[in-house]
Formats: structure tokens, sequence, C-alpha cells
């Protein structure tokens, strides 16, 4: 857990050090800005076209991320548009993920809010853009039925004709 | 009595002291000088001055201008040739002047009268009648101006002139000709007799000042055509001061002069400026031509310097000048290392013109923008850096005084020359310390081309990998010492990789006596391997190839050695690098080869077989069919190898009465190949790189114009060192993949084709 806890919000408990506040905004968000950069370029290079994310504008801390519904499920072959927003604090704080395509699943509400822990609780600093992404595209094989944001999707879930039917017709609703 | 005056005998009386008033014209005595006062005195009783006075020049006046100056104006008609045109001009003068000593006699009365009897009148603002009479000239004969009349004063002075620069020569073969004698004195007769008539500056200035402005130019032209080896500022100084101006003198300085010598001197300082202005103007057309002979040209450039402060024509030079360097240097029939050879001249030059550096930074703008365009300048800098024979940069280069790129520190000379500071010309960027400009060398300034140190070195290093790796000889002395050179350039930590590839060259020589002496090595055939530090190296250009089982087999054991003397290390083999030298022996020749491994492994091929089909040997050698029918085309062409049937080639081991054609016509293809990989090809790999990151933005962000995506590039990808990416570049780029239907473009935006996104 002590990987969690960001350098920069410890320190500010400590008070002799408070006049540095200044700079270390300033190197702190240098970090971050590094970090994505990295993320971005081994997110380019990698050979997995499955799954793959891009800064928005001229802002790095907004991203524009893409899925391929995973194979063998009802999902197959749907490309899902996500928004990931990273804080400052990242990646000591887990960034900020919703869909904006509409997507019918047990885990995802209407407008986009995904439920999933390592998005909340279980967050870790070790944990990156394409492994989020990669999180989520198994989540739209694996739902989580028992804690549902959707819970007509949860309901349907085992009767999967159905439950396709809703699928596609809330992808199609673009 | 007194007032009983007969009015017809005054009358009379007044005719014939001013026959002017006498309508009849008969041929009448000249009047006494009794009746003239006596006149006077009748003019008096009757208070008749002014009204006799405003007849006579009334009749005066209309003389003039019905008879005189029609007549003289007759004379300006055009003419056959230059002399007769001068003895025109000398007639009319003589007319004219003749004319206005006729009204001598009547003037001079007319003047007493005016001082005794209206001594507060003045004709025409003139005290004097007599230089009112010439006003009356003056103003008659120019409101007749015709339009010709300058050519035949043009003529006069020409023919004048013209003489006057003969006159060294006749006085020379001692020809004091009849003729010559007559012009003078016409010529001084007529320039005395215009003075005397005050119209010499108003019918004459004119056309002199252009005369004598054509005559300077015209003389400038002749005296300095093409010849950039003397200085001729000096001789044109004296021929002005020694023909021009005592010309002018005899013209202006006469008894009548009314121009005093005071006009002449200002005149001829005038003509002096003119003088420096029509010669600087020829020599910055010829300028360019001026730079390309430097150092031959220095006189003329010095000449021009001098000129350049007197007169105001710096912005004409500039222009000029890089005008004529668009048009003759800057397009693409010329090669690079003609540009670089004249914009180092132009360098050189531009120091002698102007040492504050401005002159050069501008005129070379454009030079820099060119080159800055061409793909093989800094291999051409480099190259003629340390090329053998001697040439310009080369010299410079040896005669290195470090002075490093983007040194910005003062230097301690400056506080010591002080009293020699010269500021910057108006025109200076402010911005930019001059110190810079003054003191960059040429070399710096060649470098500065690119903007940056690294692309320079960059290009060195895989200049001298080409080298060391195309000559396959460990002498290295020479080379070490330009990269000692460079090094006082560059700094250490730029050559740094350099100096490791000169070791490695060196270690693979040590290397190989090392593995020589270990007993398990065993040699088939002499071989030494260049043992290259891949970190350090350029990029090498990557070809397959599958060597002979006998050339690997002794790679093999060569490489044993190695890892027994370097314990965790091994190599890795180009196989298509080298050269072998082989020694064919055919039962009825010999053949010592110099080879490249492709053509070798070919060969020993055939060696083992005599016949192979293009596919077969194309997959056991790894190497393209196409590629390889073109190295068969080597030994073809030595007569060892035929193609008995379409794709089946045959080894031939004599000589028979065929193959002496086929020999001559297939042609030999052994080109000298580069072995690093082509710059065209490292650009491609980094571009290649951009385009994970394009896909990955396209997918995500849908469709974006070129310049969003060339922005996007800029911010997230151009991290590494020196990847840089034009717009231009990466349209090229962009559209290339369009044609590949990786992209589809429409409607200004770049999208990812539809099948990859669904699929």
């Amino acid at each position: 857990m002590a990987q969690n806890i960001d350098p920069y919000y410890s320190q500010q408990s400590d008070n002799s050090k408070q006049n540095n506040e200044g700079r270390n905004v300033a190197s702190e968000s240098h970090a971050v800005t590094k970090r994505l950069h990295k993320e971005l370029m081994t997110l380019m290079i990698s050979t997995d076209k499955s799954v793959s994310a891009f800064p928005e504008g001229e802002n790095l801390f907004r991203w524009i991320g893409t899925i391929t519904g995973p194979s063998d499920t009802v999902y197959e072959s749907q490309k899902y548009k996500l928004s990931l927003q990273f804080p400052h604090s990242y990646p000591y704080t887990a960034p900020t993920v919703k869909f904006i395509t509409p997507c019918f699943h047990p885990n995802i509400d209407s407008s986009g809010n995904i439920c999933l822990d390592i998005l909340k609780e279980k967050w870790s600093a070790l944990y990156d853009v394409r492994t989020i992404l990669l999180s989520i595209q198994s989540l739209l094989g694996e739902p989580n039925i028992d804690s549902p944001l959707n819970a007509l999707a949860a309901e349907l879930w085992t009767r999967q004709a159905e439950y396709k039917r809703h699928v596609l017709e809330t992808y199609n609703q673009l | 009595m007194s007032l009983k005056i007969d009015y017809n005998d005054s009358w009379n009386l007044i005719k014939k002291v001013f026959p002017i008033l006498d309508e009849s014209s008969s041929k009448q005595q000249e009047a006494s000088e009794n009746e003239f006062y006596k006149t006077l005195s009748v003019i008096e009783n009757l208070n008749l001055a002014e009204i006799i006075k405003t007849m006579i020049l009334t009749r005066v006046e209309r003389e003039i201008r019905e008879s005189y100056v029609p007549k003289f104006w007759s004379y300006f008609v055009k003419v056959e040739n230059y002399e007769e045109g001068f003895f025109k001009f000398s007639k009319a003068i003589n007319f004219i002047h003749d004319c206005f000593m006729q009204y001598g006699s009547l003037f001079l009365k007319l003047k007493i009268l005016n001082k005794k009897l209206l001594p507060e009148s003045n004709i025409y603002g003139n005290e004097d009648p007599v230089d009112a009479l010439r006003l009356l000239f003056r103003a008659t004969l120019l409101s007749q101006l015709p339009i010709e009349h300058k050519d035949i004063i043009e003529n006069f002075y020409i023919i004048a002139l013209s003489e006057e620069n003969n006159r060294d020569i006749a006085d020379f073969f001692n020809l004091s000709q009849q003729s010559e004698n007559n012009y003078n004195l016409i010529f001084s007769e007529t320039n005395r007799k215009l003075n005397k008539l005050d119209l010499l500056e108003p019918l004459v200035g004119q056309v002199l000042t252009s005369l004598i402005y054509t005559t300077i130019e015209n003389h400038v032209q002749k005296t300095c055509k093409d010849s950039f080896d003397s200085s001729y500022l000096t001789t044109l100084e004296t021929w002005l001061e020694t023909v021009i101006i005592p010309w002018l003198q005899t013209i202006y300085c006469s008894e009548y002069a009314s121009v005093n010598e005071e006009a002449v001197k200002r005149f001829q300082r005038k003509l002096l400026n003119f003088l420096y202005e029509t010669y600087a103007k020829v020599r910055i057309n010829q300028l360019f031509n001026i730079i390309i002979e430097f150092p031959e040209s220095l006189p003329a450039l010095e000449d021009l310097r001098l000129c350049l402060q007197k007169t105001d024509l710096r912005s004409v030079l500039i222009e000029k000048l890089q005008k004529s360097m668009e048009t003759r240097l800057l397009h693409p029939g010329v090669s690079t290392p003609d540009i670089l050879t004249a914009y180092v001249a132009s360098i050189r030059s531009m120091r002698v013109l102007d040492p504050s550096g401005l002159l050069l930074e501008t005129v070379t703008q454009p030079v820099h923008q060119y080159l800055r365009s061409r793909d093989d300048t800094v291999r051409c800098v480099v190259s003629s850096l340390t090329e053998e024979d001697p040439n310009d940069l080369a010299e410079e280069l040896v005669r290195g005084n470090a002075v490093h790129v983007d040194e910005n520190a003062l230097s301690d000379e400056d506080a010591e020359n002080w009293t020699k500071w010269m500021p910057d010309p108006v025109e200076a960027d402010p911005n930019k310390s001059s110190n810079i400009r003054r003191s960059s060398d040429i070399i710096s300034m060649l470098v500065s081309v690119y903007g940056s140190k690294e692309l320079f070195v960059n290009e060195y290093r895989t200049l001298l990998a080409d080298r060391l790796l195309s000559q396959f000889s460990c002498d290295t002395e020479k080379e070490i010492r330009y990269l000692e050179l460079l090094k006082l350039r560059f700094g250490d930590s730029q050559l740094h990789y350099c100096e490791v590839m000169l070791k490695d060259v060196a270690d693979s020589k040590r290397i190989k006596t090392h593995i020589a002496q270990i007993p398990e090595y065993s040699e088939n055939f002499n071989m030494s391997a260049m043992i290259l530090s891949a970190q350090f190296w350029p990029a090498l250009k990557d070809e397959k190839l599958e060597v002979h089982p006998k050339i690997k087999e002794q790679m093999a054991l060569y490489t044993k050695g190695f890892e027994a003397l370097k314990g965790s290390r091994t190599l890795a083999w180009k196989n298509h690098l080298g050269v072998v030298d082989v020694e064919i022996d055919l039962p009825d020749r010999k053949l010592n080869l110099s080879v490249t491994p492709v053509h070798v492994t070919i060969i020993m091929h055939f060696e083992d077989k005599k016949e192979w089909a293009l596919d077969e040997l194309s997959r056991v050698m790894q190497v393209p069919p196409t590629i390889l029918r073109r190295k068969m085309g080597f030994w073809q062409s030595y007569g060892l190898i035929e193609e008995v049937k379409p794709d089946l080639f045959c080894l031939i081991e004599e000589i028979e009465n065929s193959v002496s054609k086929a020999a001559s016509e297939i042609v030999e293809d052994y080109e000298s190949e580069s072995a690093m990989a082509s710059a065209q090809d490292q650009r491609k790999e980094e571009l290649q790189t951009f385009w994970s990151y394009i896909t990955g933005m396209l997918m995500n962000l849908d469709s974006l114009p070129l310049e969003r995506i060339h922005q996007m590039l800029k911010m997230f990808a151009f991290q590494g060192p020196t990847i840089e990416c034009s717009l231009q570049e990466l349209r090229h780029f962009l559209d290339a993949k369009v044609r590949e239907h990786e992209l589809v473009y429409s409607g200004g935006l770049y999208k990812l084709p539809k099948s990859d996104i669904l699929t």
C-alpha cells in the first residue's frame, strides 16, 4: 500500500517544508507529464491493437481511449470509446474513466460511469493506461453481477440472447 | 521760339540717333555725338524719355523675336555627322553674337539716356540696359526652343571632348594638326561668346552635364570591364582630375565667366561622387564574378569597399547580389560542392567589403536556406573538410583557431582594441551581438547552416564509418589527425563516438593477432574481422545473405576465438559487408579479384555445383532473385557464368568462342555501395515510429486535419533527439499512406479506413 501514498501529499503535512510547495507543484506536474508521455509511448509501440488511447487535444491530462469488445462475448468487434481524465496527483490517484459510447453492461450506468474496483479502492500506482483499458475490456466479458449499476443488465445476464439484443440496441444508439 | 518746337525736325533727329525707330530703314549717316546730346535735350524738353525707351525696346524685341531667333534656331537641324553639328553650332553662336554686338551702340546710347533722364527706372529689373539685352536674348531664345536643339549642342561638345581626350595621344605623336588647332580655336571662341551672352549655362548646361555623365560612365565601363585583378580607383580619379575638370574649366572660366572657380570646384566634387557611384555600380553588377574569382579579384573588392563608404549603394548591392546568386547559383543545375565553393568565396569577399559581417549575413541568407534544402550539403562539407587534396575548407580547418561554434563569451581582445571599435551599421539587428558576427569563421558559418552541431557531427560519423569500412585498412593515422582537428572545433563530447570507432578499428587488428595465436583456431584462408561496437557506429545497411558454408565455418571459428578472448561477449556477423580477395584458377587462365561477399558466395556455390537455377540459389543464399541476378551479372561479364536457359545458370571454365561476346554485352555492375544505411532509409524508420502515433491518434480521435496531426506529433511524439518532421514531409508521408490504402483522406481530414475500425 505504501506506493499508493503520494509523496507530495505526505510532504504537505510536514509544516517545515511548506514553503517549498510552489516548487514542488511544478516539479510534480513535470513528473506527471513525463509519466504520461512514457505511457503514451509504450501504448503506441505495443503491437496489441485491441486497446488504444491518445491525448484528446493539447492537454496531456485528457485522453480518449478505444477498446474493442473481447472476442467470444456479445461485445465482439464493437468499438467503445472512453474518456480518461488524469488528476495532477496521478499516478498516486486513479484517473476518472467513463464510457463515451453507450454500453449496456451490469457495471456501467447510462451516463457511462464504471464500477470497477481498480479505479476506486484498489487503485495502485503500478497500473497504467494500458492495464486500465485491458481491465475494462475484460470486465465487458466478465461482469460483476453482485454490485450492479445497471440492474436490468445484471438481471438479463443469464439470458444471453436477450442480453445481446439489448447490447446491440444500446450500441447502435449512436 | 523755345515753345515752338519743330516736331518734324525733332523726330528726324531722334530717328537719326536711334536708327531702329526709322521704319523706312534707309541708310543714314551715323549720328554724331553732338547730335546725340541735342536729341537728349529735345527728349528731355518734350518729356519723351519713357516713351522713346519703350519704343526702342519694343522694336528691338520684335526684331529679335521675328528675325534673329528663328534664324538662330534654323541652324539647329538634323545633321549627318558630329562634325557638321560642330560647325553648325559654332556658326549659330557666331550669328547670335553678331546680332548682339549689333545693338552695342544703340544700347550704349540707351544707357546714357536712361542714366540722365530716368535715373529711377530700370529695364526688366536690370539697371544696365546691356544686361537687359542679354536677358532679352536669353528669354526669346528659350521661348522658341526647338525639340532637337540638344543634338547639335551635344555634337559640338562631343567633338570638343573627343579632341580633348585625344590631345594626349596627339601630343605624344607630335602631330599638331591644322584641323585640330582649328577645332580648338572655334571651340574656345564659341565658349567665349556663349559666356559673353550669358547663354552658356541656360543653353548648354544641361546637355553638358549629361554628356559628362555619359562620358564618365563610358570611361569607367571601358576601363574596368571584366578585369578584377587591379585597382582602378586612383586611375579613374586622376583621369577625372586631369581630363574632365580642366576641360570644364576651359569652358566655364573665361574672361566673362559668371560661373567662378568655386562653382567648378563644387561641380568637381559632384562629379567625383558620380564617378564613385558609377564605378561601384559597375562593380556591383560584376560582383558575382568578382566573388567567384576571389582572391584574384581582391583589388576590385578593395575598390568597391572604398566606394561603398562614399556612396549609398549598400542596399543596391544586397539586392543585386542576392538576385545574381539566385539566378546563377541557387538552382538544381549547380552541384553542391560548387555552391559551397561559391559560398566560401562569398564569405571571404564579404569580409573584405564589410568587416562588421552584416553584409555577409544578409547576402548569404538565401544561400543558407538553399543549402539547408539540399540533402548532400553536410556530406559535401564534411568530405571537403577531410579531403586529401588541398581545398579551401580543409585549409580552414587546419588553420583552425579553436573557435567554438556557439561561443558567446566576450573575448579579452575586445577590451584592448576599444580604440578601433566601430559601431554596427544602422541596419544591424540589435538583438545579435556584433561580436558573434565578426568572429565567426567559415566553418562555423557552414555548420550553422544547419543550426546544430549534432547533425554535422552525425554526418561526419557516417562518413567516417563509410571510409573506415570501405578501406579495410587499419591505417587510421590520417583519420585521427582530422578527428583531433574537429575536436578542437566541436569539443570532445560531440566526437566521442568517432573516437570509439577509430579505436574499434585499431582493436580489431589487435584482436586478430590474438585470435591467430589461440591453438584451437586454424585458418583455411586468411580472415580478418572489423569488430565494431554497435552502440557507437551509425546504423549499417541491413541485407540478408547466407554465406557459403566454408566461410561460415571459418566465421564460427573466429567467433569462438573472440569469445575465448573476451569472455562474455560474442560477434554478430554482417555477412553482406566486407571485401574478399579471390583467386580463381581456371584451366586456361587465372583471375585475381577483390569482390564483395555476395559475389564470392555465388562463385563458391558454382564451384560445388556447376548448374544452379536462380530460385534454388536464391533460396540457399537467402538473397532475392532480382538482386541475385544482378550480382551474377558481374561474373557473367567475366565469362564465368552463363545463363544457358532462362533462370538457369551454368559455370563455364574454359573460354569458348561465344563467351567473349557475352563479356562485352553485359555491363559490369560493380557499384561502390555505401555500407551505411542511407539517410533516406533511416528517415523512413523514424517516420515509421510516427506512424504508430498517427494510427493511435486517429483510432481514438477519428479524423484530423494535417495541421492537427503535425501539432499533436510535435507535442507527444517528437521527444527523441533530433527527430523533427516538417509539415511538408508529413504531408508526403501521409499521402503515401493514403496511396497504400492505409489512410483515407476526405474533406481535408485524414482518418483510418473503415474496415480497420470494424475488425
